[in-house]
C-alpha cells in the first residue's frame, strides 16, 4: 500500500488498541493489590527502622520478574548456590545437589 | 516532631488511594493504547504509579491533570516498551485468548494490523505520538492539548499532521532486514 492511499484516521480509528472502562477497572483493582501489597512493604520496612525507604522502583521490577517469591525464577534450569568445589572454594555457582 | 518513615509512607498511601480512584481510567487508557496487551500496560500502570508516590505528586499541581496523568502513563509504556525486544515477547494472555478465539484466522489480520500501528507508533517522535493519542483516544481538541503542552493551537495542529503523515510513511516502510530479529 502506497501512503497516499492510505487513510489514517480509519486505521488509528480501527486499530489503536483501546481499553473499556470495564478493562480499565479490572486492571486497576489487580494493580492496586499490588502497590498496597508493596506500600505494606515499606511500611514494614520503615517499622523494623530502615534509614531509608525502599526503592519501591526495584521492588516493583523484581515482583514482576518472579524475583520477590521464593524457588527458582522461572526458566531457569535449575538451582544454584555458592559453595565449595573440589577446586576449593571459588565463589561461583554451582549446581545444588 | 519530624514524622517517622512510617508515617510518611501512610500519608502518601492515603494520597495515592485517592489519586489512584479517580484517574485510574484515564491512566490505563493512555498505557493500553502503547502497550496493547493488559500485563505490560498493569506492569507500566504499577510503574507510574509508584514513581508518582516517590514524588509526592499532587494532582493540584498541574492544570489539567487527567491529560497530564494519561500523557505520563503513555510515556512510562513507552519507555518499559523499548526496553523490552517485542519480538522476543512471550505469549501474552491476550495472545492466548486470541488463540482461543474461534475466528482467529479474521482476527490474525486485524492483529498484524494494530501490531503494525503499534511499532509505527513507536518509532514516532514522543511528543507527536502524545499529541495523536490525545487527539484519537482521548478526543481533546488542538486548542485543549495546546494548553496541557504549553503550545500554540496552530504548532499542535502542524505536529498532527505531521504525525499522521509520517505514521502513513512508517506503515507503509518494509521492515529492513534484521531490523525486526
Amino acid at each position: 500500500m502506497k501512503p497516499n492511499d492510505m487513510d489514517i484516521d480509519e486505521i488509528l480509528k480501527r486499530y489503536l488498541p483501546r481499553a473499556t472502562p470495564e478493562e480499565a477497572d479490572a486492571a486497576g483493582e489487580r494493580v492496586l493489590k499490588r502497590i498496597r501489597h508493596i506500600l505494606a512493604g515499606s511500611q514494614r520496612a520503615g517499622r523494623a527502622g530502615q534509614a531509608d525507604v525502599p526503592n519501591h522502583g526495584i521492588r516493583a521490577r523484581n515482583a514482576r520478574r518472579g524475583k520477590s517469591g521464593s524457588g527458582a525464577p522461572r526458566g531457569s534450569p535449575g538451582r544454584f548456590c555458592i559453595k565449595d568445589s573440589e577446586e576449593g572454594f571459588t565463589g561461583r555457582l554451582l549446581p545444588m545437589r | 516532631m519530624k514524622p517517622t518513615v512510617a508515617q510518611q509512607i501512610g500519608m502518601k498511601q492515603q494520597q495515592f488511594e485517592r489519586l489512584f480512584a479517580k484517574y485510574q481510567r484515564v491512566v490505563y487508557c493512555g498505557v493500553y493504547s502503547v502497550t496493547g496487551n493488559t500485563p505490560d500496560a498493569e506492569d507500566a500502570m504499577q510503574s507510574l504509579f509508584l514513581k508518582l508516590i516517590d514524588q509526592g505528586f499532587s494532582e493540584d499541581s498541574v492544570r489539567d491533570p487527567a491529560g497530564y496523568l494519561f500523557r505520563a502513563g503513555a510515556n512510562e509504556a513507552r519507555q518499559m516498551h523499548r526496553a523490552q525486544e517485542r519480538r522476543s515477547r512471550n505469549h501474552t494472555d491476550d495472545e492466548v485468548g486470541l488463540l482461543r478465539d474461534p475466528a482467529t484466522d479474521r482476527n490474525r489480520g486485524a492483529e498484524a494490523m494494530r501490531e503494525r500501528l503499534l511499532e509505527a507508533m513507536d518509532r514516532l517522535d514522543p511528543e507527536q505520538a502524545d499529541i495523536l493519542l490525545l487527539s484519537v483516544e482521548r478526543g481533546y481538541s488542538d486548542a485543549e492539548i495546546a494548553d496541557l503542552l504549553g503550545k500554540t493551537r496552530g504548532a499542535v495542529a502542524m505536529a498532527l499532521h505531521r504525525a499522521k503523515e509520517r505514521l502513513k510513511g512508517l506503515m507503509c516502510d518494509e521492515p529492513k532486514w534484521g531490523e525486526n530479529q
